[in-house]
């Protein structure tokens, strides 16, 4: 094997290519790791970089989740294992901490793009951060504030809400 | 690179879709698994989609800090005892990815505690925080016949908790997977922590029963000690893996052997990032 670095390219659903370390996206994604597995044994004497289409997933959502990727997960970028925030003192912050909230930071529609796109790829710390990050956007909403923010319609008859009310009155 | 492509939205009656609500049943469950659990259950009024799902949900989140609308004291208390036992008994989830309590000094009945936690932790959660918030008050947390529910846990967070031999024994044999362990101002009447998966440790805590602490831990990647009452210190055995360590012995505890420290700096031959507290300075010398 060529010691060089091996990328591979990733298409997204609206036809944009990706270039992305192999060694960086294995280690983040287990969907593409897998892809990735399947087709060594046909380019195993070909030089050719392989193109792998990712067909649930747009442009801009892909290239966001990259960019976590490769924060996260390029070896070279972070030092020793991500995981080891049991290690900091207490007080002492994640050193992706603050990119994590920032990468958070957007709005409903663009989160749950990512929260689809991290469970398709399957990169649990991206689907445990997205998923989060909505619980985050409920949290501390009243119920009208979240149906507002969400677009939920509420379906209910009067009578309905008002028994579900009554049922669960213990956690209000 | 921003850019997002206009979707096409189904319906195109006007008002945005509810793509929340849209998401799948375990989707929406993994959500509603980072909320408290009281809040969990209030999204049942939402619409008819999210009736039943908090009953579902993999997680368990009992935190007194949720109830300091009903103030910190008594009536936080009051409410969160109220909402905890009906929460458990209608929650239908058998196994559990995540059970957290946390509970303060307004916590007046040890038995409601002693029984949420056995609740959760016979739920055979994966991620298990069992925190009292109390200083200088110790809740018992006795686990007896429960050792076999800590076959799937990955990581374990307690403190402020008085922890028997039982537990000690459970530590020892019965968590076949456990890679996390923060122990934080507990008491314990065991003197040995030993595990061959435990990659990440953390031990700030009094021993009831020894001056020494035994840590053995063949895989071992990170480390964070800090000591009180540990009069000799610790023994560790770990192997290559532990590469960073964080160490502190008592300042004020001049009967910190130095025979002890020497030992303990010794054993992190392979650390590479390393902080120190509280050593003397003759056993960094004659250790570097």
């Amino acid at each position: 094997m060529a010691s060089e670095k091996k990328v591979v390219f990733l298409r997204s659903s609206d036809g944009e290519a990706f270039e992305v370390s192999e060694e960086v996206i294995s280690a983040a994604s287990v969907t593409i790791k897998g892809m990735i597995d399947e087709e060594s044994p046909s380019r195993a004497d070909t030089a050719a970089t392989t193109t792998l289409a990712i067909p649930n997933v747009t442009a801009a959502t892909l290239s966001r989740v990259l960019h976590y990727v490769n924060k996260h997960f390029d070896a070279a970028a972070v030092v020793g294992r991500p995981d080891d925030y049991i290690f900091c003192a207490p007080g002492d912050e994640h050193p992706l901490a603050r990119f994590d909230d920032d990468f958070v930071d957007v709005d409903n529609d663009t989160l749950i793009d990512l929260v689809h796109a991290a469970e398709y790829l399957h990169i649990k710390k991206l689907f445990d951060l997205t998923c989060k990050a909505v619980a985050d956007k409920l949290k501390g909403r009243t119920i009208d504030q979240i149906r507002e923010t969400f677009g939920i319609v509420n379906d209910y008859t009067v009578e309905e809400e008002v028994e579900v009310y009554r049922e669960n009155s213990w956690a209000f | 690179m921003e850019a997002a492509p206009k979707r096409v939205r189904r319906g195109g009656g006007g008002s945005a879709p509810d793509r929340l609500s849209a998401l799948s049943d375990d989707l929406l469950r993994r959500v509603l698994s980072f909320l408290p659990s009281r809040f969990a259950v209030q999204t049942c009024v939402l619409s008819k989609r999210w009736i039943d799902l908090w009953r579902s949900v993999p997680a368990v989140q009992l935190d007194i800090n949720d109830f300091v609308g009903f103030d910190a004291g008594i009536n936080g208390w009051r409410k969160m005892k109220d909402i905890a036992n009906e929460f458990l008994m209608l929650h239908s989830t058998e196994r559990l990815d995540v059970f957290r309590l946390v509970v303060a000094r307004s916590c007046r009945t040890p038995e409601d505690f002693q029984r949420w936690a056995r609740c959760g932790i016979n739920r055979q959660p994966l991620v298990l925080h069992i925190i009292c918030i109390l200083q200088m008050y110790w809740k018992d947390l006795r686990i007896s016949r429960l050792s076999s529910a800590f076959c799937r846990l990955k990581r374990m967070d307690l403190s402020f908790l008085s922890l028997d031999h039982s537990f000690g024994d459970t530590l020892n044999s019965g968590c076949p997977v456990l890679e996390d362990l923060v122990l934080y101002f507990c008491r314990h009447e065991f003197d040995v922590i030993q595990s061959d998966t435990l990659k990440n440790l953390s031990v700030d805590c009094f021993s009831q029963v020894g001056d020494l602490l035994v840590i053995r831990a063949p895989c071992l990647a990170s480390l964070c000690l800090g000591s009180y009452n540990y009069k000799n210190c610790f023994s560790l055995e770990a192997g290559n893996s532990l590469v960073r360590a964080a160490v502190s012995v008592s300042v004020h505890n001049g009967e910190t052997s130095q025979r002890g420290q020497t030992i303990l700096l010794g054993s992190l031959f392979n650390v590479s990032c390393l902080e120190l507290g509280g050593f003397s300075a003759m056993v960094c010398l004659r250790c570097y």
